[in-house]
């Protein structure tokens, strides 16, 4: 399976390459109340608002340089994730879920699809984002009708 | 009276005293016996003269009497001139008799003289008669009724002339013995009185003796004790002041080698000091010198400091083409990842494209990689230049402190140059001091060489005077034996 492959603070993650969009340098991001501590804010993907997700805070738990921003498909629209450095695009060979991935729980249990190996080291394969709360969807929708109305 | 006086005044005087009431006493005790001498001669000559010459009377009118009768037995002319030689005998007697003789004695020599006068009268008529009738008998008693009451009457007068003549030389001789009792009398008064001063003086002079001479012969004991405490503690002193003159000698002797030394090191700070302004006067033109390499220096480190400012602007221009092809490979290495994800849904030729995307993207991270070596190494140059720039500038400053702290030290050394002259000035006074110090220091030796013999025969002489002291001291014990003050 071909992954494009990042780093989330000292963790080597990969997202399956049918659920990326593209890879960009970190854009203009702002903040928003009320949302769990792992959403750093709403920027603009395409012109469309799409929450920002910090993998390094949402997977390690603590703050990580951002180099990239890598725009995944999403339930409800793109998110975009605020990452590492990008490694490539590489082929990964994951363990089944009934392998590691079975002591996750929660929020991670939901977002790590399989886990293999990047040389000698782990390698997290990240399914779909699916753990965007509501009220941030209602926040970018807020702001895509703000921003919308701006342009009229 | 005697209060004011010394002991030996007072002595003098009461042997004056008493030598003289001695010379009193022998010239009275003199007179006293010329007085009763003359006083006895006097009754001897009466004695001699006056009774011998009544006695001699006595016995030349015996004389004539035998002669007289002689003739009246035998009638020859020999009885008859030695009756006449009687009669001139007794009168030459009589006549020497008179001289020196008393009233009363020539009263009696008068009487005598007119009895015998009357007698001799009849004597002659008598011997006439003998002589003209031849008959003894006839003449007998002529004799007999004239002439014998004639001769009784001399006799009688002759005996009261002894009587007299007696009676004066008893008279002068009792009253010589009473002038030599009086003689005796003063003179042993005189001895009395004399031996009353003498005894009197003699206890003045041994009260005074032993109060005067005693207290101070005491007080001389004392002083003799402590000038023998003071001259025990001088023997120490003296002791000791040899001892430190001994350690004085040695440290003056270290002192003498230490002055010699001095001079020796002076010569040498001499010698030194003019070499040194010798040099002084060669590094004026070396200071010329380096004060010209110093300003040579400082236009070499200006040059420098331009040359590495244009060096890290030239480097700064490089970051800025690296930055940018930094940039343009990440551009490029985002631009390939994507295209990559794009090529991924485009079925077998996305493969191909996706191939090549990749490839791409490698080379961009070969030039991001590459880019940001060479930005490292910008840095580095940059820094080195930075800190070659401030290394240059601190040491273009510290060549600017040099020159001024060289001008300071120029002037320094021109001062040290003149301090150098004005030193070896004073080390030549020093060196002269010095040697003259060398030789106040030898006199010194000598003085306390004196010194210590001084002090060694001052020591002496402190034993000395401490045995004397001591010897003093029981003098003066005897002494208070003798005068009778010790007390016991």
């Amino acid at each position: 399976m071909d992954a494009l492959v990042f780093r989330a603070g000292s963790l080597f993650c990969a997202f399956p390459l049918t659920e990326v969009i593209e890879t960009m340098r970190p854009l203009a991001t702002r903040p928003l109340a009320g949302t769990p501590h792992y959403v750093r804010g709403l920027t603009i993907l395409r012109g469309e608002p799409a929450p920002v997700i910090d993998m390094t805070r949402l997977l390690t738990g603590v703050t990580g340089e951002i180099e990239r921003y890598i725009a995944v498909r999403a339930g409800r629209g793109p998110v975009a994730c605020a990452t590492g450095p990008v490694l490539g695009v590489q082929a990964v060979h994951a363990t089944p879920p009934e392998g590691p991935s079975t002591m996750f729980t929660g929020a991670s249990r939901s977002l790590v699809a399989a886990v293999g190996r990047f040389g000698t080291e782990p390698l997290l394969v990240l399914r779909s984002i699916r753990t965007v709360p509501e009220e941030v969807w209602q926040a970018a929708a807020e702001e895509t009708g703000a921003t919308a109305g701006a342009a009229a | 009276m005697m209060q004011g006086y010394t002991f030996g005044r007072k002595m003098g005087f009461g042997v004056g005293i008493t030598g003289l009431l001695t010379l009193v006493s022998v010239v009275v005790a003199v007179l006293c016996l010329l007085f009763v001498v003359h006083a006895k001669d006097r009754v001897l000559t009466a004695s001699n003269q006056q009774l011998t010459g009544a006695v001699n009377l006595n016995g030349l009118m015996e004389k004539r009497l035998g002669d007289y009768r002689a003739y009246m037995l035998y009638g020859t002319a020999e009885f008859e001139n030695g009756t006449a030689q009687d009669r001139i005998d007794f009168r030459n007697e009589l006549g020497a008799m008179r001289p020196g003789a008393t009233s009363a004695v020539r009263g009696l020599l008068d009487r005598v003289s007119a009895a015998e006068d009357k007698h001799a009268g009849w004597v002659d008529t008598v011997m006439a008669e003998r002589k003209r009738t031849g008959d003894p008998m006839a003449a007998a008693k002529l004799n007999s009724d004239q002439a014998i009451p004639l001769r009784k009457e001399v006799q009688a007068a002759l005996a009261d002339l002894i009587t007299r003549v007696r009676a004066d030389v008893e008279a002068d001789r009792r009253d010589s013995s009473r002038q030599a009792n009086l003689a005796i009398a003063v003179i042993m008064a005189l001895g009395a009185v004399t031996t009353g001063s003498a005894i009197l003086v003699a206890w003045r002079l041994s009260r005074d003796l032993r109060r005067e001479v005693g207290a101070a012969v005491g007080h001389i004991q004392s002083s003799s004790a402590e000038l023998e405490a003071a001259a025990a503690q001088q023997v120490n002193g003296g002791r000791d002041q040899a001892s430190a003159i001994n350690e004085i000698t040695t440290t003056i002797n270290e002192l003498l080698i230490t002055s010699r030394q001095i001079a020796d090191s002076a010569q040498r700070v001499s010698q030194i000091a003019e070499e040194t302004e010798a040099a002084a006067r060669n590094g004026d033109h070396t200071i010329d010198q380096t004060r010209a390499s110093i300003t040579a220096i400082r236009t070499q480190v200006d040059q420098i400091v331009q040359h590495m400012l244009a060096l890290g602007e030239k480097s700064q221009q490089i970051g800025t083409v690296v930055d940018l092809v930094s940039e343009l490979a990440e551009q490029t290495n985002i631009l390939a990842i994507n295209a990559t994800i794009e090529a991924s849904g485009a079925g077998e030729w996305g493969r191909r494209f996706a191939v090549v995307a990749e490839e791409i993207r490698k080379l961009a991270d070969r030039t991001a990689a590459s880019a940001k070596e060479i930005r490292a190494l910008i840095e580095d140059v940059r820094g080195a230049v930075n800190t070659t720039v401030m290394a240059t500038e601190i040491g273009a400053k510290a060549v600017d402190a040099g020159s001024r702290q060289f001008d300071d030290a120029t002037s320094s050394f021109r001062e040290i140059a003149q301090l150098v002259a004005t030193t070896n000035d004073a080390t030549r006074e020093i060196e002269l001091s010095t040697k003259q110090q060398t030789t106040a220091v030898e006199q010194v030796n000598v003085a306390v060489s004196d010194t210590a013999r001084v002090s060694r025969e001052t020591e002496s002489s402190a034993v000395q005077t401490k045995q004397t002291a001591a010897h003093l001291s029981n003098l003066s014990g005897e002494l208070l034996d003798m005068v009778g003050t010790r007390s016991h």
